[in-house]
């Protein structure tokens, strides 16, 4: 049976990969952060909010990592994240276009792409967002609307671009 | 465009006001502009929410959350079993705390019992000085001094003879009776 924590390991591995854009960065940070909450569990009064509090750690450590030393990390192709997972169901075309969503937002910037993966794949409100990334919620709604125009016009783009490029 | 088009953001992100929703809802039915945006929306929603979802944690990360998680556990259960015993330390304590205080009791009363059998056992002089015995007869030659002491028990009556030779002792005849000699006179 999945602790409560085990059962957030992939929301974790995930945010932590926006924020760092580097698989390796962000394997260090998911384990550091899966460490200390294993022992801080006792501080976490919500179980609901597991996640969040999780996000929070993740957030803290990667700042406490900024502060040490500016990291000069090479950001991690998106295709090799998929090299582990090879879903039978799944066809080539399905996952270039997977691939081809996240390089869009990955080359978002931070703030932008981090709201809209904390609001689009993690479903946390603007109130939520804005505490774990030290925002207010007015700025997680600019940042969010612009990072969803970008992103609007770039996957229409794409899909006007599709007859051409197959 | 409208007013309500204004409201497209809002709505997109959630935070359009709940009484302006279905409000904004209807506007959406005739607006093909705002359809258009909302349709884009929930597209690039779901294809980044696809694809985010499909990317797994690493095998390693897993392995080494559910190694330490098992670890914790054992480490848990460890600790539970030792402080499920923990009951016993009181209790141990409590008993070998009465122990030490029976010991010492049992102790001091036999120290007390003990010390008065003694003083019991040692006569001061003057009882002593009662209790001594008047001897029958005293015999004294040049190397020795002989006494007859009376001894009375329930059996029989004995008189013990006492010799206690001078320094230099010399052989007398008239004497008649030998040094260190018991004699049985009853």
């Amino acid at each position: 049976m999945k602790t409560q924590i085990e059962e957030h390991i992939d929301s974790v591995f995930r945010f932590a990969l926006s924020l760092t854009k580097n698989r390796h960065a962000a394997e260090d940070l998911s384990q550091e952060c899966l460490l200390r909450a294993q022992q801080k569990i006792h501080q976490l009064k919500e179980p609901s909010k597991t996640k969040s509090w999780l996000f929070q750690i993740v957030v803290n450590l990667w700042k406490d990592h900024l502060r040490k030393k500016q990291p000069n990390l090479v950001e991690t192709d998106i295709a090799t994240l998929f090299a582990e997972s090879s879903r039978p169901d799944e066809t080539l075309i399905q996952k270039e276009e997977k691939i081809e969503a996240l390089q869009m937002m990955q080359a978002l910037p931070d703030k932008q792409r981090n709201v809209l993966f904390l609001s689009v794949v993690e479903q946390l409100s603007n109130q939520e967002i804005g505490e774990l990334l030290g925002m207010n919620v007015n700025s997680v709604k600019a940042s969010l609307s612009i990072a969803r125009k970008t992103m609007r016009y770039k996957l229409i783009t794409s899909k006007e671009n599709e007859p051409t490029r197959q | 465009m409208t007013v309500l088009c204004q409201q497209l953001e809002n709505y997109l992100d959630g935070s359009l006001d709940v009484n302006h929703v279905s409000e904004f809802e209807q506007h959406l039915e005739t607006c093909s502009d705002c359809q258009k945006v909302v349709e884009a929306d929930q597209a690039v929603s779901e294809r980044l929410f696809d694809a985010w979802t499909s990317v797994p944690s690493p095998k390693s990360l897993q392995s080494a959350v559910s190694a330490r998680n098992e670890v914790s556990s054992r480490n848990e259960t460890e600790k539970n079993r030792v402080t499920s015993h923990r009951w016993f330390v009181p209790i141990l304590a409590t008993a070998g705390t009465v122990l030490i205080l029976v010991s010492f009791v049992f102790l001091w009363n036999s120290e007390t019992r003990f010390g008065n059998s003694h003083s019991q056992s040692k006569p001061d002089e003057s009882s002593a000085n009662q209790l001594e015995i008047e001897p029958l007869v005293t015999f004294e030659s040049d190397d020795s001094k002989s006494i007859l002491l009376p001894i009375e028990t329930e059996s029989s009556k004995f008189t013990i003879v006492r010799a206690f030779p001078t320094i230099n002792p010399k052989p007398s005849p008239d004497s008649g009776i030998q040094n260190h000699e018991f004699e049985k006179l009853h």
